[in-house]
């Protein structure tokens, strides 16, 4: 009896989930035909007078978009060039701090360890507006305002990777550490070859977090920077976009690869085990 | 395990820590200062005259009622909401990882790609203003709070429905296998032993909402640039307009404001849990 039941209830959970994952795959689907579209039928369908509603199919399949996003659309790819430039470094240096602190918090032991944690925890929630000015000064006495390395510097010294990686890095076996040490591997050497293959999740999910944040960069962007030269994606994204914009949707498209590609890389990792422990507890 | 002091752990952590003092620590503490003085060159002690004219600006008001407003609609719905997805996917489809998958995505795309649909969604002559005959621009009306809103479900539900997940699969089955000999129903299961043993993971959940909720200037400025519609003024506008307009004293009591605000709900979800914690 109970077994028959049971059926009904996973059709409707199939139901729901997939009227969810529609929900979520409607906008990457319609961005994807639409970057077909050519320009002028994007001014007859999505023109500023025009009522609107989601042309699926273009009427005629080009490549006009794509041809004004590659060819002539130089403040794009300027903008997308500068938005690697600051979130490749920026992501590299947060994964190598966070694997050294991580490492001091998790596994050694010093005087304030806690308070200077807490310190750290209470850094991470922060919002950013918080020390916007004096970080504006700050930047600006050391000649780095309108410099894509200001941008850089806020996200690398952001505690939340740092966090993260202490809580990964606590599971690992503390005799496992010991026994490097045992077989005469020094503290650096039990660091790269013992903590950060077995740190593996926490590395990833750092990754995956960092570089979201990063490429997606908006507040900080738009206090620092000045110059349009200077400015990531992220935000050039708003100025430079709009509906029947030429190359709009090839823009919106483009943007998505690089987070996407990173997710696709660092999927197994994220969907089984982001990271379960509590982050408040030293 | 008693670890023994040494200061190797020190130098771990002093790379992190001197960049932290100078762009994270180092500014807040100026940022602090500048609070209780006259101006930025004038170091003149003023107490709380910042705080009350902060206190009493109609910007910092709207900002700060829309804040509040924000937070006590979203974060019930975006914890009940993906607590729900989770113990559906792992009560009926154990082991589907498609559904995960498409889960993550929406954290993946960034708002910017979205801001054409949400254009033709409710933008002007928007697919919204049809079906209801009107020449509104919803994004540039009171019903932006909404859009906000469910842009932010939109973009957070998921991931925290992939954190719930990996939180229930860590519950032991032989709970469940006891529960079910007792006759315990579906919602009793869910209220006696799926709820109280994700607490750790609801907590985590919350300040990973709370940190993407800090980003939600950015989901603002992508519907409704940097001056948007007064409906969703958030905190967040107010520090940024006071910031352009060079209010520096106004701005840094504004911010100490808010800090407290969000160290005092965090401290007491921190205390909550806590004795939750020791409870069990």
């Amino acid at each position: 009896m109970k077994q028959k039941m049971k059926i009904p209830y996973t059709v409707l959970c199939y139901m729901l989930l997939i009227f969810v994952s529609a929900v979520i795959l409607f906008p990457l689907i319609f961005l994807f035909t639409n970057s077909f579209m050519s320009v002028s039928d994007l001014n007859v369908y999505y023109g500023i007078a025009e009522k609107k509603f989601f042309h699926w199919v273009p009427d005629n399949f080009t490549l006009d978009q794509y041809v004004h996003a590659f060819l002539y659309s130089y403040q794009f790819l300027h903008s997308f060039w500068i938005s690697i430039l600051t979130t490749v470094p920026s992501v590299i240096f947060q994964l190598i701090l966070s694997l050294m602190a991580g490492y001091g918090f998790a596994k050694h032991n010093f005087p304030f360890k806690n308070a200077l944690f807490i310190l750290y925890v209470i850094l991470m929630m922060t919002p950013f507006q918080v020390i916007q000015a004096p970080q504006y000064i700050l930047f600006n006495d050391i000649g780095l305002l309108d410099n894509i390395a200001s941008i850089v510097l806020t996200s690398i010294f952001y505690p939340l990777g740092i966090c993260i990686m202490t809580q990964s890095m606590k599971k690992i076996p503390d005799e496992l550490i010991e026994a490097s040490k045992i077989d005469g591997a020094n503290s650096v050497q039990t660091l790269i070859h013992i903590v950060v293959p077995s740190a593996k999740n926490g590395i990833v999910t750092v990754l995956f977090l960092s570089f979201i944040e990063q490429w997606t960069i908006v507040e900080q962007a738009v206090v620092f920077i000045k110059s349009t030269a200077n400015m990531p994606l992220a935000v050039m994204m708003q100025r430079l976009s709009g509906l029947s914009t030429p190359g709009s949707f090839v823009f919106a498209l483009l943007f998505i690869i690089p987070p996407m590609l990173i997710c696709f890389i660092c999927d197994e990792y994220i969907l089984d085990g982001i990271i379960k422990a509590d982050l408040l507890e030293v | 395990m008693k670890r023994k002091n040494s200061w190797i752990g020190l130098l771990y952590i002093l790379p992190s820590f001197l960049g932290i003092a100078l762009f994270y620590l180092y500014p807040f503490i100026t940022s602090l200062k500048y609070s209780f003085t006259k101006g930025v060159f004038d170091d003149t002690f003023v107490a709380f005259d910042n705080y009350i004219r902060v206190l009493n600006s109609e910007a910092f008001q709207l900002a700060l009622k829309n804040t509040v407003k924000f937070y006590i609609i979203t974060f019930p719905l975006i914890m009940i909401i993906s607590l729900f997805f989770a113990v559906l996917v792992s009560q009926y489809l154990k082991g589907n990882t498609l559904f995960k998958k498409i889960f993550v995505l929406p954290l993946v795309i960034p708002t910017a790609s979205l801001v054409l649909f949400i254009g033709i969604l409710f933008g002007d002559g928007g697919i919204l203003g049809n079906m209801l005959n009107s020449e509104t621009n919803y994004i540039d009306s009171p019903y932006a709070f909404a859009i906000l809103i469910l842009l932010f479900l939109f973009k957070y539900t998921g991931y925290n429905v992939i954190l719930y997940i990996s939180g229930i699969c860590e519950i032991d089955p032989r709970f469940y296998e006891e529960a079910r000999i007792c006759g315990a129903s579906k919602f009793q299961e869910f209220r006696y032993i799926t709820e109280p043993l994700l607490r750790p993971t609801s907590f985590l959940v919350f300040i990973f909402t709370m940190i993407n909720s800090f980003h939600i200037y950015r989901e603002a400025y992508y519907i409704g640039g940097e001056y948007p519609h007064e409906s969703i003024y958030m905190i967040q506008h107010y520090l940024r307009n006071n910031y352009s307009s060079l209010s520096y004293q106004r701005l840094s009591a504004a911010s100490v404001i808010l800090f407290l605000g969000i160290m005092a709900v965090l401290l007491a979800i921190y205390l909550i849990h806590r004795r939750r914690e020791k409870n069990k």
